[in-house]
This record gives structure tokens, sequence and C-alpha cells, in this order.
């Protein structure tokens, strides 16, 4: 995605129909601060170029029902590295990886404005249309322009040599026809706000991974009777337990190999450095298997990370870098109706290109992994059970 | 009597136009369905009501930010250091 010309980036292209709009009835320096004054300097002072980063202030004024459940909010809070880093580190380490963060991954904390006036502040910014206040997302201009190298490139064809996710493809579904608005903007602290009247609600733990918890987006909701093996499919029926969907429905997908990161001496500014980027696709057991998912097999995909990542910033801050696999569930948005390692029983079955076993893994990494690796692959079915009907 | 009919007219004439007054800025509340997606329950919080803008009033931040040629004309020109970073982010 090019970026904007500076000027593009705050120019309110057509002022009816943002002064037409509920947020166009706002006087500008309510939100912005500044001042009223034709004088760029006088004007701009105390400006607040993202009114948004204090969301509980502007935003949660009319809108306290979302802003009301932002601690929930992976696109605020970024707990997602923290679940991970606090876990591969001892406390010792904690104030450098603070730090460490703070120049290399907070960039990636996402306001209300990021999704729903701006492209974010990653991409450079800039009104999506003219300021005025974008009830959906954009899926190009906001979505994956963060979520572009893994979710949009796979989504979107936009791999070499394999095929657009059959979603978009066929039912140029976007993102937000399965990832709703309350799974953007944060879950309740608890069941019982969406779903009154049962202690059981209460007693559910909050999920604290994004693989923990009730799924959602599932595939079962539209496709009801494949999930049940009644849609005449003979692997639905054999597998429709103990494998993921995305086993038998993903096709190759990115994996990324350690990403270093540093800070310039020459500039000052932090910078990182990945060590490999490949294309494929794994089929290991699931590390985390649960009610919800409880599929023997899942896909992983290797993220980057390697014990010395963060080398730059102090010695050995990985210190329990083996507790947590390098090789993580993943569901692949590369959907396909016909793949190759589901072609036949013997595509997949005897099949050691498509599963993730021992002398794939990194011998520095295979401790980290033991609970993901396939010890042995499954036996080829016999000729005679795979052309039976 | 042409003087009483002209009397009668006139209150006539104002008492047919005594709602045609400009409008007041709508104050319908604000939406509050969460963007993008499943209304929730709303909590308690009480919203607090922002300043309208007066319709034709002066704005200063308006008459620049729709002028395309003076917000190239005082645009801080930009400085982007090359980036060190390789590989996919």
């Amino acid at each position: 995605m090019a970026p904007l010309e500076p000027w593009e980036k705050v120019l309110i292209s057509d002022a009816p129909a943002y002064l037409d709009s509920v947020h166009g009835h706002i006087v500008c320096t309510e939100c912005h601060g500044g001042a009223q004054s034709p004088d760029k300097e006088t004007a701009h002072e105390g400006l607040v170029a993202n009114p948004s980063q204090d969301f509980e202030k502007t935003c949660g004024e009319c809108h306290p029902d979302v802003v009301s459940i932002q601690p929930g909010n992976l696109h605020v809070t970024q707990a997602g590295y923290w679940t991970v880093l606090d876990q591969r580190s001892t406390p010792e380490s904690h104030s450098a990886l603070e730090n460490m963060f703070d120049n290399h991954c907070a960039s990636c904390h996402t306001t209300c404005g990021d999704c729903h006036v701006s492209q974010p502040g990653t991409v450079g910014g800039g009104f999506i249309d003219g300021h005025v206040f974008q009830k959906t997302p954009s899926m190009t201009r906001n979505c994956t322009a963060c979520h572009g190298s893994r979710v949009g490139n796979e989504y979107l064809g936009k791999n070499e040599g394999l095929r657009a996710d059959v979603h978009f493809r066929e039912g140029r579904m976007n993102c937000v026809n399965c990832h709703d608005g309350s799974e953007m903007h944060g879950d309740p602290g608890d069941c019982m706000t969406c779903h009154p009247g049962g202690e059981e609600a209460i007693a559910l733990p909050p999920a604290d991974h994004r693989y923990a918890g009730v799924q959602s987006p599932r595939c079962e909701t539209c496709h009801a009777s494949a999930a049940t093996g009644q849609d005449g499919t003979p692997m639905h029926v054999v597998h429709g337990g103990d494998l993921s969907c995305q086993v038998c429905h993903s096709v190759s997908y990115s994996n990324c190999d350690g990403c270093h990161v540093a800070v310039s001496e020459k500039t000052g500014n932090p910078f990182f450095s990945t060590d490999a980027t490949y294309l494929g696709l794994f089929i290991g057991r699931n590390p985390r298997p649960s009610y919800e998912r409880p599929y023997a097999f899942v896909l992983l995909r290797h993220v980057p990370i390697a014990p010395d990542n963060f080398d730059y910033y102090g010695e050995d801050l990985l210190a329990n870098f083996n507790r947590l696999p390098t090789w993580v569930y993943t569901t692949p948005h590369n959907v396909q109706l016909d793949t190759p390692q589901a072609e036949s029983c013997n595509a997949c079955h005897g099949n050691a290109e498509w599963f993730l076993t021992a002398d794939r893994v990194k011998p520095a990494e295979l401790r980290a992994n033991q609970s993901v690796i396939v010890g042995s692959v499954p036996a080829p079915v016999p000729l005679e059970e795979e052309t039976a009907p | 009597m042409l003087r009483t009919t002209a009397v009668a007219l006139t209150f006539l004439a104002l008492a047919l136009t005594a709602g045609c007054g400009h409008a007041s800025p709508s104050t319908h509340p604000p939406d509050r369905t969460p963007e993008g997606g499943a209304s929730l329950d709303a909590p308690s919080a009480a919203p607090t009501e922002v300043e309208p803008a007066p319709i034709n009033a002066p704005n200063a931040c308006l008459s620049c930010h729709t002028d395309k040629q003076q917000l190239i004309d005082t645009a801080a020109p930009v400085e982007v250091a090359p980036s060190e970073s390789s590989g996919v982010g």
C-alpha cells in the first residue's frame, strides 16, 4: 500500500458529508485541542493528532459500551506479546524486555481512530475517507495494513502460486464477515455481561490465550453439515473430531524464523532483522487440546522467535525459552475446498511431506517443541479402504 | 372597514408563518451500537454532553483542512530515514 502524501492524510475531501455525520457536529477542538486560528502554528499549539489515544475521554463519552471492554481488547493491550514473553523469561529480565517492547512492539498498539477514521500509524496514517468515521473498517487499509504479511497475503492470494482464500475468491467476504465488532473490541470481563442468568457462565475463567475459550469465529457456524458428517464427505465422518478444519482445507502459509531487534547507532531508530521466511504446511500435535479444540492434529506455524532475539538488550533474556514451542497452533487464512494433502487418504497418510517430524525441527529447538512434534507419520491406508465409497 | 380587514389579515399571516424559523442543529442521541458489530448492553455510565458545532460559524480548522492547495503549501517537509530493517515484518 503506497503511503499517502502529507496533505492527503489530513484533507477533509468532502466537507458536507463530514458535517452531516454525527461526529461532524462536534467542534474540532473538542477532540483535537489546539485553537481556532488561521495561523497554522497557533492552531496546532497543543494539538492532539490522535484523540482516541485517550479513548476514555474522547470516544468513551458517547460509546461507553465499547470503551468499557477495552481492558480485554488485544488491539489495545497487546497482551499476547506478554503472554509469551513472560513465559519464556524470568522476572529479572522484565525491565529489559519492557524496554525492548516499547522500542519494537508497542507501535502495533491500535486506537479507535486507527480502525474507524484513519489508516494505522504503522503504515503512515491518513484519513480513510476525509475524516468521515467508518463504522466498518476497510479490509485493506485497516485490517491487512497491520495483519498483512501473513493473514493479508494468504487471504488475498498474494503468496506466489497460491490462490486466495475461497471465502474471498468466491464469496467476496471481508474480515468483519467472520470477526465481528465484539471480537475486535475485546470480550467483556465476564460471560454474564452478554449471557445473564446462569451460574455456570460466571464460573468460566476468562480465556488466557487466543486459542483458549470459545472458538470464535468457528467454521461450523456456517458449515454445520460438514461438522456433523452429514454432507456426504466420508473424511468428515472419519476425521471430524481429530483434525482441525485447516489441516485438510488450508494450503502453504508463511513461517518466519528469529526476529532480531536492535537500535541503530547511526539513526537511533529501532530496527529488526528476520532470519528466514518460507512457505510450507506443517501438521503437528495440538499444543492446546481443550473441550472447544479437541483435535489431535492441527496446523503449526513457526513464529519469529529465537533464544538470542533480544540479546541487544541483555544476555539470556529468554532464559525459559523452551517453556513454549516455536511451532504454534495456527489457523491460516487461505482455506480451499480442494487441497493437495486431502486429495485422497494416502495423499496424507504415509506422506512425511506434511508432518512436523523431529528431523524438520532445528536441533536447538527440539526441546521446546516436544509437545507438538509428530513421532511417526500415520501409516498408509490399505488401497481397498481408500477406494471404498 | 379596510383598516380592520388589513389588521386581521396581518395577524392571520403571522399565525400561519409562526413555525417557519431555521431548524436548530440535530439533537439526536449518538448511536450506541458498537462499531462494526453486535450490540451489547450499555453500562450505566451516562454520556456527557458535547458541544455542538454552531452551523455557519467560522471554523479555521475546516477552512484549512478542506483546502487542498493550502494543505500542500503549508505541509511540513517529511524526512524519512532509510529503514535498516530486513526481512518480513
